[in-house]
């Protein structure tokens, strides 16, 4: 006996019980097409992170001021208060690192910002001119922030979308003066509107010189200190050269550096944890489907019982009952399996045209694990009807018995 | 050759026996069509059943060509079943989803015979029972007297030297159960050892020897020629039936 007849005797079972069959489909179904669209919604949220950080364009490398701990250093205190992380550490590591394209200090702080009678808690991030650049900020009005020395703290701010709304409504919100912490400010450029990125709610943030904003929140020290690298530079190296150079000039390594790469990659391994984690307890699922397809079969079984004894008496062995009742449920899982990616797919597709932004894709590893299970399914929960069914005294159940 | 010697197939039902067969000692040789007759319960269906190696005995042996079928195993009992054995039952058995051809080559399939093959030697054995025009139709197209003799081209399709018929016209009307009887008789003369249990003395009469039970044990053994009426077969002498 080959196994196209077995796929042949077991499939004309099925077919003859089409309904019962379809019913029974319908557990697997479902679970596939859950692990089916939660897979493609872990997976739109990693592409999304990625396209995210793919959008900054540039290659950016992150020194932020201390010791991470975590690396196993010296502990904090013993080696002294941190050095800052200020302007010259900036001016100095772009003039020798050649990989280094620019360096963008960032002093971040937050602030009361008032205009007439309205006034608004905001975040305030003091920077240069090239964060637009390195942001892809768009304008709505006016400029970003003026080029030239950062150490030069004029009294500019940039407002992002949301503040400029809330303080001046539809009025023009250019050239008009605002307090913040106590200082007077010229509104240079409203920000177009841009949602989240990165964390950063950026339509509700405000942008003002980087060593005013230092001036301002009474700060010795940068936040970070963002290096946007030449398009073909290497990260690795460039953090190794970084902390040579700046370890030299502090005298201790009281900084840490985290590459955009590090942090994209230790995302997408959370991501991807958090996708399989929910892709399993889908595919638990698959198990409840499974007792249906046991159930099923059993039925089966039992009303073919006359046809088991008829088999065995033309010459069917054991083995050959218990493969054609396993066929049959392997039939029916994956049978299962394929309509419920299917359904899944096209939940998918609706999904996207629904979210444009979510880049909402099952993964291949998805769609080979949900078939792959489905069919282990149907092979695990049918073993007892067959076994049943192979162990059917033949005479008995010729008589139905 | 068939031979079985002190043959006993015991039920336990509870807390007592039942003897279905009783130290039944029997040979039956190659190319003989015998008979089995005996009151309803007699034990004819458990005896053809143990020689046909659908069911085992309780004690006692049974040898089929010389060799003893006990310590056999399941996948042996399927290949006698298969290949040496051909079984025909008062109700058919055809299956209903599939056509008299597919039912018919069945037992090609757990032979492992291609298809092509399959349906070649399924359509021959529908002509050699008269049914060529009737391959595509379902069991529920065909008459009982046409469904026997699908089971019949059926149960001769691997070509076994053993036929056996449990009351094979029991459900026909006698116009149809003598067309089954000619078919089974001709592959008698074909050389085949046929067995068939019946309650018609016609049937019965078509065969050389029959074996008559009674409570699971051989009660008589006639010729067929002789037999005439159930009354006088049945008649053990005890009185009671
Ligand atoms: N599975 C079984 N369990 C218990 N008793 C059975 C079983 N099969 C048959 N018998 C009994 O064995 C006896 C012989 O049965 P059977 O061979 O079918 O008789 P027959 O075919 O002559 O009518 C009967 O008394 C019947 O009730
Ligand atoms: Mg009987």
């Amino acid at each position: 006996m080959n196994a196209a007849d077995f796929f042949w005797i077991s499939g004309q079972a099925l077919v003859q019980n089409r309904r019962r069959s379809l019913l029974s489909l319908v557990g697997v179904v479902i679970g596939v097409v859950a692990v089916t669209c939660l897979t493609a919604i872990g997976e739109g949220a990693l592409r999304y992170v990625t396209d995210q950080f793919a959008s900054l364009g540039s290659s950016i490398v992150i020194i932020a001021p201390g010791r991470n701990e975590t690396t196993g250093g010296m502990p904090l205190g013993v080696g002294g208060i941190p050095n800052d992380l200020t302007l010259a550490d900036s001016r100095f590591l772009e003039r020798r690192i050649p990989a280094v394209r620019t360096a963008i200090p960032v002093a971040a702080s937050s602030g009361k910002i008032r205009h007439g009678g309205k006034s608004r808690q905001v975040p305030i991030i003091g920077t240069t001119a090239d964060f637009e650049r390195m942001q892809k900020l768009e304008l709505a009005a006016g400029t970003f922030l003026p080029e030239g020395d950062p150490e030069r703290g004029s009294s500019v701010i940039v407002l992002g979308h949301t503040v400029a709304r809330e303080l001046f409504g539809p009025a023009l919100a250019l050239g008009q003066t605002v307090r913040i912490s106590g200082s007077r400010m010229r509104v240079v450029g409203v920000l177009a509107e841009r949602g989240t990125q990165l964390g950063l709610q950026i339509d509700e943030t405000v942008f003002a010189p980087v060593s005013t904003v230092m001036r301002i929140a009474n700060e010795t020290s940068l936040t970070r200190l963002m290096l946007d690298l030449q398009p073909r530079a290497e990260q690795k190296r460039v953090i190794a050269r970084v902390r040579e150079l700046l370890t030299e000039r502090h005298d201790e390594e009281d900084f840490t550096c985290i590459s955009q790469d590090a942090v994209m990659a230790s995302l997408s391994s959370i991501l991807r944890i958090l996708t399989l984690a929910v892709a399993g307890i889908a595919a638990i699922s698959l198990a409840v489907a499974g007792i249906g397809i046991m159930n099923v079969m059993l039925v089966s079984v039992s009303e073919r019982t006359e046809e088991v004894g008829l088999l065995k008496a033309l010459g069917a062995s054991r083995r050959q009952i218990l493969a054609i009742f396993l066929i049959e449920s392997a039939l029916l899982s994956v049978a299962g399996g394929i309509a419920g990616l299917g359904a899944g797919s096209a939940l998918v597709a609706l999904g996207r045209a629904i979210y444009p932004a979510v880049p909402l894709a099952t993964p291949a590893w998805a769609i080979g694990a949900v078939l792959g299970l489905s069919l282990a399914t149907g092979v695990g929960f049918g073993v007892w009807p067959a076994w049943r069914a192979a162990g059917l005294d033949p005479v008995a159940a010729l008589q139905g018995r | 050759m068939i031979r079985v010697e002190d043959l006993w197939r015991t039920y336990v039902m509870g807390d007592h026996e039942l003897h279905a067969l009783r130290a039944v000692n029997e040979e039956i040789a190659d190319g003989e069509h015998v008979a089995i007759m005996g009151p309803s319960g007699s034990g004819k269906s458990t005896l053809l059943n143990v020689i046909g190696c659908l069911d085992s005995p309780t004690r006692g042996r049974y040898l089929l060509d010389g060799e003893d079928v006990a310590g056999l195993s399941d996948e042996a009992l399927a290949d006698i079943r298969l290949r040496r054995i051909g079984f025909i039952f008062q109700s058919f058995h055809l299956i209903p989803r599939l056509s008299a051809r597919e039912n018919v080559a069945l037992p090609l399939v757990f032979a492992g015979i291609p298809a092509a093959e399959r349906r070649a030697r399924a359509d021959r054995a529908l002509e050699a029972v008269g049914l060529a025009d009737r391959a595509g139709h379902r069991p529920n197209e065909l008459s009982g007297g046409q469904k026997q003799r699908v089971a019949i081209a059926r149960a001769t399709i691997m070509g076994p030297r053993l036929l056996l018929a449990d009351e094979p016209t029991g459900n026909l009307d006698s116009r149809s159960g003598t067309q089954v009887l000619d078919v089974l008789s001709a592959l008698h003369r074909e050389g085949r050892t046929l067995l068939v249990v019946t309650h018609d003395p016609a049937v019965a009469r078509r065969a050389d020897r029959v074996i008559v039970l009674r409570d699971g044990e051989i009660a008589k053994r006639v010729a067929g020629t002789d037999v005439t009426d159930l009354n006088r077969l049945f008649d053990f002498g005890g009185g009671a039936s």
